[in-house]
């Protein structure tokens, strides 16, 4: 508070008056091109980052709900790894040990009318025993039964949430296809039930265990035997249990995977805030801009007695109203654009953790109110900068136009220094090998502002560079455009920094992608030995393997060069469950590998030791020559990790081993895959068709798939994996388009009193409108060509950083061409589109006028 | 109508300027406008003050509205040392005791004539149907209330300045600074601004610092001083510029 | 004889699908159990037939429900008493004949099972129970022979061939038993033959026979301590498909061994006002194991004493029985003898007394269906 002398009164210090605020929105109404690109520009960031957080929230909240309807409410589960147990070790559980909490499992994909289900197995007199309620269920488990129980004992019957079936199309009493991987069955809808929650069971189809096992080709199979048991309970158990099954802590293994999963949200939230992030940078920019624009009548208001303060507040509150607007869009925008990116992340989680039943939208009210604070928060401040600017302006009887742009002009080397700071500072951050994944976006951060800071004084360099190399052929009105681009620094320094971060956004994310694409290809060419897979597909084959007719058959057929026999299969380990491959081949000619021990190979084929998958080893801290220990048929044993290869198929991590090492711990279980190498001089079409005919006659024992059709299935998932990284980025390349052009057209219309001079200085109205473009266009080419390395280097951390910590994995880096054209096109053209309309205003406008305009 | 130097000096001096120093800078020189300048004017007194471009007239109008400090010396007005005042409050005593008329107008683009004058009353407290009332009156007085409603680049140059008149004495201020209010005008038309701003002071009874290069235009005031050199002298009697 | 309200309690559960918030306890009602079941498909009892043992020890697949049902007073060396009820019962879903399962496949199951086992502890006067549920398959519970074996899980009847001695052993969380048994008399076929006529309508019938006098020897292992016990358990077992008319609401059943070496099985329906029912009746079992029929009209029951369960139902622990020339006084061991599991009902240990002298004069068990 002031103390006033003699008759100074204080009224409205700080507010400003209803005029003042009128004159701010007719300043906003009289450009709305720009207002509504500064809103939308917003409103996307917005968008992102509340889709972003609904979509993480919903797939969350679906993985509680997933681990709850599927192993929840237990603490202890019997598992056994490889293709589950067998069914009547359950029997034994009950009458032996008399567990009376305990209940077998079986679950599944399934297809119905194109819709991918979960199918669950479940005994309801166990269910009711254990006094299990499941989310989406009706609470009381007994109470399913009323509609359960025409299904109970019966392989055909599954029963359904009353929504679900009729979505399906589907009454009580149809019979309808219901296919799996292998086969397709015939079903009976037996019942449908009500739910409370509909939603939690909409991808849910239950089935007794009998039908659970027919439909699921698991005859005979549990996938583990859910448990709640007591301390004492525990121990009584784990000495009974035989060697070759484990007992495993529920909490702990749902804990695991769900920290797994996590790296993968903050993933996406980081590349949502960096959206916002770009937002931001452009809402200074185009704050700025129209601070500028109205130097003068901030002068007058100066001049006649309004305060500084009453001038921040009046920027300020400007703000915080388009922010407002622009966030309540962005929020509703969010909301839409969440209900159809969770089935995105959930796909992800699906194929890369955990198997989803529940994908549902669950709206999160505080996500929505964060959307908007945080929407506001933004754009206020970005605008005090601008603001503080605006509250210095000079009253109009002060201000010289001149002396701003030198003063700047001497302070871009000032901003390289801490720009080159920043880089190192974050670059720094990255060196230890296991950093956290926060760390990494923080380090990413700083690098990006960091870069941003070095922009002015790149792009001054740049254009000097230009004017240098081109000025002989461009004529005068290209010199001007350069020389207007490059005094005018001050103001497109900054606009050029925010484009280059959003186009690098584009390019790095791209680029990243790519990478992991190509690595997945080559991986995939590498990790998958022959040309044709035989697998074994019915409950007899399973069990007993590939009889000796058949292979001779197959030694008959022309152009099999030759065959071996391999095994994949689920191992219970001390890390959890793990994928475990086997087969003869030689290490050398199998692994896409990334480091052995010296004598690796060797010890590889001749059974001393087995490999790993580089997830496993990042994740687990595993390192060459250590061992971990497998749920074996004589219990856990130790193997020695002898080498690590690369592996891309999921999140959960894998091992493998030569057959003679598998023969010796695990003898009992028959070879159910063989894969064939075909003769490259024979027709494949023609091979596969004449196994197909021998195959016939073993009545649907085996599927044959080509290595083509894994491959293509596996780059497929990929695909379906990284959809809601592709999505995201074709958002990030809308902030960004919005940005170039909002900020480019803002820097035009600022100058249009200048080019009324060249008008009346003799100019035509085309030569106006083609400066400006070409400014525009140097200025999109400089913001495209700053934006490449800074889109490199953001890849490169997201490559080898990011990804790393995230999920273990780590990849060749590749340079789409495509990406860089792509990010480069994509400045090019919003620069020339923000031209379009200054361009178009310029020619129109009448010389006389423009001088007296302001 | 001439006062004696003593009488204004101890009954009426309103505005006192003591030995002003001050000088800005162009490039990297620093030159010096305002030399040991001192300057007194009354209440209601209309002076004028005649320089070349450049002399530091400008200058003075800042150092007495307090836009701009002196370097050197004080100015005081209506009895407040205006360098003792920090940046709000010599906003505050603008916006309560000022009037400024500018060579180009300078009327806020975005807002109506009548919300330029009524803006000065409204920053001042006066609420906003009051404020544009009186506005209004004023207009009419200019005989510009049919232009109330437009916007200024839908105005020519002498009713955007009488716009600015109306603004600048709305608020009955201690003093109306005007600099060059006819060096924009065509000579018709500022003989006619100038005389109905004369006709508004008269009324009002606020004082006038007119600044000018014009002899015509200074002599419309009570008293005309010279600025040469960043010096300040009396002129008396016939003056050829 | 009656657990036949298990079937209908299954059936109301199954039929109360739609998540109210209702207590399913509170649905039971024996009433609405026996009325309505589709009894298409199933075997039906309408005529006597043979009996064969020890094959009738084991199950009757194509009847909808039955059970086996043993209840019985046991006393340690220094006198401490226990009466028990261990029960297994069977309830088919459906009729057998049912190709919805693929044959091969070891889940396919009809029949669902419930098992009750209770303990009380007469020096305590403290009652315990327990109940177990379990599908049929895949061995899950059964009745086989070669050898005789009843089991829901790990709860068992069970014998080295097909004859007695049987072993009975259920584990439960608070208490366990162990109990070795042989029949002292061949079991007994009760209504006509063996065909117990539930309701006037013809099929509205069970098969039935009691093995009345089972002498018991074994464990109770309660508080983690070992009692060593010895006494007299009934085996009631009865096999049927449909129910309890619709005018019938419960029952009372009386289960006596008396010291004359006589026993005496006597069941009243009670009918929707709480009177007998006509179709209740009985069987007196001699020394030598002849056996002779008891109509309602021989037998008058009046209830004395009552005691009110937490549900508010009341339910007679004190009765007087007058048939033939005997006066007898029936006093359940203890008030609270309710079988407090899913499916409530009063299940307990009773003296009977010569009610002018007040002698004991033998033991025996009372069911209570409300």
């Amino acid at each position: 508070m002031v103390t006033l002398p003699g008759d100074l009164y204080e009224y409205k210090v700080i507010t400003g008056t209803g005029l003042l605020w009128r004159s701010a929105m007719r300043y906003a109404l009289q450009r709305p091109w720009q207002t509504v690109l500064n809103i939308l520009g917003i409103t996307v960031g917005v968008m992102m980052v509340v889709a972003v957080d609904l979509a993480n929230n919903s797939a969350r909240e679906a993985f509680d709900k997933s681990l709850e309807l599927l192993s929840g409410q237990i603490s202890h589960q019997i598992s056994a790894g490889s293709d589950g147990l067998p069914d009547a070790f359950f029997t034994r559980v009950k009458t032996e040990l008399g567990l009376q909490k305990a209940a077998p499992s079986l679950s599944g994909k399934v297809r119905v009318n194109g819709q991918e289900l979960t199918l669950l197995g479940i005994d309801v007199i166990s269910e009711a025993a254990m006094q299990r309620s499941r989310p989406g269920l009706p609470d009381q488990v007994f109470a399913v039964t009323g509609n359960f129980i025409a299904a109970i004992g019966r392989t055909r019957s599954v029963v359904m949430e009353e929504s679900l079936a009729q979505s399906l199309g589907l009454e009580a009493g149809d019979t309808f296809t219901l296919s799996t991987m292998n086969a397709s069955h015939q079903a009976e809808l037996a019942a449908v039930f009500e739910s409370a929650d509909a939603t939690l069971a909409e991808n849910l189809v239950l089935a007794d265990i009998a039908a659970a096992q027919k439909l699921l080709d698991r005859p005979g199979r549990l996938d583990a035997i859910d448990l709640t048991l007591d301390d004492e309970a525990v121990a009584q158990l784990r000495s009974w249990l035989p060697a070759n099954l484990m007992l495993v802590e529920v909490q702990g293994r749902n804990d695991n995977l769900q920290q797994m999963s996590e790296a993968f949200h903050i993933n996406l939230l980081a590349m949502s805030l960096l959206s916002l992030l770009v937002a931001g940078l452009l809402i200074y920019n185009t704050v700025t801009l129209s601070v500028i624009q109205r130097q003068q009548t901030l002068g007058i208001f100066r001049a006649q007695g309004v305060t500084r303060q009453q001038v921040f507040t009046l920027v300020i509150l400007e703000n915080a109203a388009l922010g407002l607007i622009a966030s309540v869009l962005g929020v509703v925008a969010g909301f839409l654009l969440g209900r159809f990116l969770v089935s995105m992340v959930t796909a992800t989680i699906d194929n890369l953790y955990f198997n989803l039943p529940i994908n549902s939208f669950f709206v999160d009210f505080w996500v929505l109110l964060k959307g908007l604070v945080l929407g506001m928060l933004l754009s206020i401040a970005s605008a005090v900068l601008p603001a503080v600017r605006a509250a210095l302006s000079r009253p109009v009887t002060l201000q010289h136009q001149a002396a701003v742009n030198s003063e700047w002009q001497r302070k871009i080397h000032l901003l390289a220094l801490p720009g080159i700071l920043l880089l190192l500072g974050g670059r720094l951050m990255l060196i230890p090998e296991y950093g956290s994944l926060v760390t990494g976006f923080v380090a990413l951060t700083l690098m990006v502002f960091g870069f941003c800071l070095l922009v002015p004084g790149l792009l001054y360099l740049l254009l000097q560079l230009l004017l240098l190399i081109s000025r002989r052929w461009i004529g005068l009105p290209g010199v001007m455009a350069l020389r207007n681009a490059s005094s005018a620094i001050n103001r497109t320094g900054l606009a050029v920094a925010a484009l280059c971060v959003a186009v690098s956004v584009t390019v790095g994310v791209g680029v990243m992608v790519g990478s992991f694409r190509g690595t997945v290809i080559i991986w995939l060419e590498q990790s998958l030995p022959g040309d044709l897979q035989l697998t074994a597909a019915s409950a007899n084959t399973l069990r007993e393997g590939f009889p000796d007719e058949l292979l001779d058959e197959l030694d008959r057929i022309d152009g099999i060069e030759g065959y071996y026999f391999s095994v994949l299969q689920q191992v219970e380990s001390e890390f959890g469950p793990l994928r475990l491959g086997v087969n003869a081949i030689p290490a050398i000619e199998k692994f896409y590998l990334k480091e052995t021990s010296p004598d690796g190979l060797t010890a590889f084929d001749t059974g001393q030791g087995v490999f790993i998958s580089e997830p496993l080893a990042y994740l687990q801290k595993i390192e060459l020559e250590d061992s971990i220990s497998l749920l074996t048929e004589s219990g856990l044993r130790p193997f020695t990790v002898k080498g690590i290869f690369f592996d891309y198929t999921s999140g959960i991590g894998m091992v493998q081993m030569h057959d003679s090492l598998y023969e010796g711990y695990w003898a009992s279980q028959p070879r159910t895959r063989l894969s064939l190498k075909i003769n490259p001089l024979s027709n494949e079409d023609v091979v596969e068709t004449a196994i197909r005919e021998i195959l016939s006659t073993y009545d649907n024992g085996f599927t044959l798939v080509s290595n083509r059709q894994l491959r293509e299935i596996t780059l497929q998932i990929f695909d379906r994996t990284f959809a809601i990284t592709n999505v995201l980025r074709l958002l990030a390349i809308l902030v960004a388009f919005i940005g170039v052009v909002s900020t480019l057209m803002a820097l035009q219309l600022e100058r249009l009193r200048e080019f009324a001079i060249l008008r009346a200085t003799g100019m035509t109205p085309w030569q106006v409108s083609s400066l400006i473009l070409k400014q525009t266009a140097v200025l999109g080419i400089c913001a495209g060509v700053l934006a490449l390395p800074l889109g490199l280097m953001m890849s490169e951390v997201l490559i080898d950083v990011i990804n790393r910590r995230s999920f273990g994995w780590s990849m060749q880096h590749f340079l789409p061409e495509s990406v860089l054209i792509e990010g480069f096109l994509l400045a090019l053209i919003a620069a020339l589109l923000g031209g379009l309309y200054p361009a178009w205003r310029a020619a129109k406008i009448m010389p006389a006028m423009a001088l007296r305009e302001e | 109508m001439k006062l004696q130097d003593n009488e204004h000096d101890s009954i009426h001096s309103f505005i006192t300027l003591n030995q002003i120093n001050h000088s800005y800078a162009e490039g990297s020189q620093q030159h010096r406008v305002l030399e040991k300048v001192s300057l007194k004017i009354s209440k209601s007194e209309k002076v004028a003050l005649l320089g070349r471009s450049g002399s530091g007239k400008s200058t003075l109008l800042n150092l007495i509205s307090g836009i701009d400090l002196p370097e050197q010396g004080t100015v005081i007005l209506n009895g407040h040392n205006i360098s003792a005042l920090n940046e709000t409050q010599r906003t505050l005593f603008r916006r309560q005791h000022i009037g400024f008329i500018y060579q180009f107008f300078n009327l806020v683009p975005s807002l109506t004539a009548v919300e330029n004058v009524a803006l000065t009353l409204e920053l001042n407290g006066m609420a906003s149907a009051a404020a544009r009332e009186k506005s209004m009156t004023l207009l009419s007085r200019l005989k510009v209330a049919d232009k109330a409603a437009s916007f200024p680049s839908r105005l020519s140059g002498g009713e955007q300045q009488r716009i600015a008149i109306a603004r600048a004495l709305v608020h009955s201020p201690d003093i109306v600074l005007a600099d060059e209010p006819t060096g924009n005008l065509d000579a018709k038309t500022g003989e006619d601004v100038l005389q109905v701003l004369h006709d508004i002071l008269d009324e009002s009874k606020s004082s006038l610092l007119l600044v000018t290069h014009s002899l015509a235009v200074a002599r419309t005031a009570s008293r005309v001083l010279t600025l040469e050199n960043g010096a300040i002298s009396e002129r008396d009697g016939d003056f050829a510029w | 004889m009656n657990k036949r309200f298990f079937l209908m309690s299954l059936l109301l559960l199954l039929a109360c699908s739609n998540g109210e918030e209702e207590n399913p306890r509170q649905r039971l009602s024996a009433a609405e159990v026996l009325g309505s079941s589709d009894v298409e498909g199933f075997l039906r009892a309408s005529e006597p037939r043979r009996f064969n043992f020890p094959q009738d020890h084991a199950a009757h697949p194509g009847f909808r429900n039955e059970w086996w049902y043993f209840t019985g007073n046991l006393e340690t060396q220094n006198g401490r008493r226990f009466g028990y009820q261990v029960t297994f019962f069977s309830s088919a879903i459906r009729p057998d004949a049912d190709d919805n399962c693929e044959v091969g496949n070891a889940w396919c199951t009809n029949a669902i099972w419930m098992g009750h086992a209770a303990i009380s502890d007469i020096s305590s006067e403290t009652h315990m129970a327990a109940e177990i549920f379990s599908r049929q398959e895949p061995g899950l519970a059964g009745a086989t022979l070669n050898p005789f074996r009843v089991w829901i899980n790990d709860w068992q009847l069970f014998s080295a061939d097909n004859e007695f001695p049987w072993e009975l052993e259920v584990i439960t969380d608070e208490f366990a038993l162990s109990l070795n048994l042989t029949a002292e008399k061949s079991p007994v076929l009760q209504g006509t033959n063996g065909l117990s006529q539930k309701t006037p309508e013809a099929g509205n019938a069970s098969y039935y026979y009691s093995v009345t006098r089972i002498d018991t020897r074994g464990q109770v292992y309660l508080d983690d301590q070992r009692h060593e016990v010895n006494g007299t358990s009934w085996l009631d077992r009865e096999w049927s498909t449909s129910a309890l008319g619709a005018d019938q609401t419960g029952w009372d059943w009386f289960s006596l061994q008396l010291d004359d070496g006589k026993e005496l099985m006597y069941y009243q329906l009670r009918d929707t006002n709480g009177n007998a029912h006509p179709n209740s009746g009985g069987n007196l079992t001699s020394l030598m194991g002849t056996q002779s029929a008891i109509t309602p009209q021989q037998m008058r029951l009046e209830e004395e004493i009552y005691w009110q369960a937490p549900d508010g139902k009341q339910y007679a622990i004190g009765w007087h029985m007058i048939f033939q020339e005997n006066d007898w006084l029936i006093q359940a061991v203890f008030d609270d003898q309710l079988m407090d599991v899913t499916f409530q009902y009063w299940e307990g240990a009773v003296e009977v007394l010569d009610s002018s002298s007040g002698v004991l004069v033998g033991r025996g068990y009372l069911e209570m269906v409300r």
